[in-house]
């Protein structure tokens, strides 16, 4: 909006009269679209961590009631979001064996750097590439589905329904996702990350690779330490979390007509792939210590 | 005779849940127990924003707001949840159930999430809310599988599922044909019948476009005219009033 206001007034006659005072126009145009963006970042930012620290506050403390209700929720969550989700984690997991992995273990067998096999699985499979991708491949399967759910439960009237009733949206909706979507992505992950290893040694095997299977997975087992695996569950339990957090927010927090259920999902589509990005990037500075 | 108060609205000013600027000001509105109350008014007038505002859903802008004779601003959560527990409310155009659920378990919820009952004791009672609604042979379709007059007969449901003192209805005739209007005063007459003698009389709120249908039935009688609420009294006193806007609605 501050945009197209500044365009609007750039196009005005008077703001083109002198060819300097244009340009000075069009660089605080350029400034107040900049600053509108990062204010209007900063905001959602606060909204969305005031929103987390409801949800947290709700879990802690409404965990355990209701259970008859909000057990079988999650469990509902944990089969959308994770085994539904297996054959497609499985294909890509297999995909990137195959693609990523055999070629790199030829590669390096090749150019005799066999002994790096090891660390260059950790670091671009267990502690990058398994993670982020699975988190983008729940976020596109459920994560997307979800805000269209929440954004349809909320332009409907629903959520004042739910209240009605003396039921806590935040504990009915929210909390479900939240739990299900950090279990999910987790072991999915893992499913991930086995699978690709695997067909990676199969790619290899198949390319005669001189390579013996008890080789290749010592090579991994001893690039492993213990703190990747503290490191993986934490970052992808994150990761779900964001993407739960994100969706929910923009489906819930705040009222809505059922003509922007498709923009809020855009937006939290793409504030979720950011915020999965910002934690990998934050989790390199723990991997510097590992 | 004077009746003990179960909500109480003095000086409020009542908002959209969307806006800051009050749709109704300065309202003074006592609902006592046992009472049956219908508000008229024109559309957008703010019916439903003073429903939502006396049973503790919306905030007020102003003045305070007593339910079941403690004011909404010290209550705990848990005496919210409690009073809307004890608020059965039934929203407008087809009552709001949840689109994923099916009728069946739109009417288990508020059994499942308040009640401590077992599984056999907790299907027993949505069936014969079912049956009641004549809803058995649709329970387990979802509300988009059915008309909005079906799935507004399954929101009343819903909302006495729980043991409930007050009963809020937003415009519950708009939709319905004069057969499912007979059918709901009838029920509502039933149930208010019912309590009369073992439990403690159920408190009716109506939110209409006028006072027609309910003529009979109710006992207490309003009209928001010009962003106020206006009490006009008993049912003679509605009767006798003399203004030409009233006198359309009756």
């Amino acid at each position: 909006m501050v945009y197209h206001a500044a365009r609007l007034n750039v196009m005005d006659g008077k703001n083109i009269e002198a060819p300097s005072s244009g340009v000075t126009n069009l660089w605080k145009m350029y400034l107040d679209a900049a600053g509108g963006r990062i204010l209007g970042a900063a905001q959602v930012l606060r909204e969305l961590m005031a929103f987390a620290v409801i949800t947290l506050a709700v879990v802690l403390t409404k965990f355990n009631s209701h259970r008859r209700v909000i057990y079988p929720l999650i469990r509902g969550q944990i089969w959308d979001a994770g085994v539904r989700l297996l054959p497609m984690v499985g294909f890509v997991g297999l995909a990137l064996g195959l693609l990523i992995i055999g070629q790199t273990v030829a590669l390096l067998t090749k150019v005799g750097a066999h002994d790096y096999i090891g660390p260059v699985m950790v670091t671009v499979v267990v502690r990058e590439l398994g993670p982020l991708l699975t988190a983008i491949l729940v976020l596109a399967r459920s994560g997307a589905s979800n805000v269209v759910e929440l954004g349809t439960s909320r332009a409907l009237g629903e959520v004042e329904a739910l209240e009605s009733l003396g039921i806590d949206p935040i504990h009915y909706l929210v909390v479900p996702r939240v739990l299900a979507l950090a279990i999910a992505v987790f072991c999915l992950t893992t499913y991930l990350i086995l699978i690709a290893i695997g067909s990676g040694y199969l790619f290899a095997f198949l390319q005669d690779v001189p390579l013996t299977p008890a080789a290749y997975f010592g090579q991994l087992a001893d690039a492993l330490r213990w703190q990747d695996f503290v490191l993986l569950m934490l970052k992808t339990t994150l990761f779900g979390i964001v993407i739960a957090v994100v969706n929910c927010y923009h489906g819930l927090a705040r009222p809505l007509k059922i003509e922007e259920v498709s923009q809020v999902t855009t937006h939290a589509v793409v504030e979720s792939v950011v915020g999965c990005v910002l934690i990998d990037a934050l989790f390199l500075v723990g991997y510097f210590f590992v | 005779m004077s009746v003990e108060p179960v909500i109480e609205l003095n000086g409020v000013d009542v908002l959209h849940e969307r806006g800051t600027e009050p749709l109704l000001r300065g309202v003074d509105w006592s609902i006592g127990e046992g009472e049956f109350w219908v508000v008229a008014g024109g559309p957008a007038s703010g019916k439903t924003s003073l429903l939502a505002t006396a049973a503790g859903m919306n905030r007020p802008g102003s003045g305070t707001l007593r339910i079941f004779g403690r004011s909404l601003a010290d209550a705990t959560e848990e005496e919210q949840v409690e009073w809307r527990r004890r608020i059965g409310f039934v929203f407008e155009n087809g009552g709001r159930l949840l689109h994923h659920l099916t009728i069946a378990d739109n009417l288990a919820l508020p059994l499942q999430y308040h009640l401590k009952l077992n599984q056999q004791e907790l299907w027993k009672r949505v069936d014969q809310m079912l049956n009641r609604a004549e809803l058995a042979a649709v329970a387990h379709s979802t509300p988009s599988e059915l008309s909005l007059q079906a799935q507004q007969r399954a929101s009343l449901m819903r909302a006495l599922a729980v043991p409930t003192d007050i009963l809020m209805l937003d415009s519950p005739l708009r939709i319905l044909s004069p057969r499912e209007t007979r059918w709901w005063l009838e029920f509502i007459r039933e149930q208010r019948a019912q309590r009369g003698t073992d439990r403690k009389p159920l408190t009716v709120v109506v939110a209409g476009d006028d006072f027609r249908s309910w003529l009979e039935e109710a006992t207490r009688f309003g009209v928001i005219e010009n962003g106020r609420l206006r009490i006009l009294g008993s049912r003679e006193e509605a009767k006798a009033a003399q203004e030409e806007a009233v006198r359309e609605l009756v």
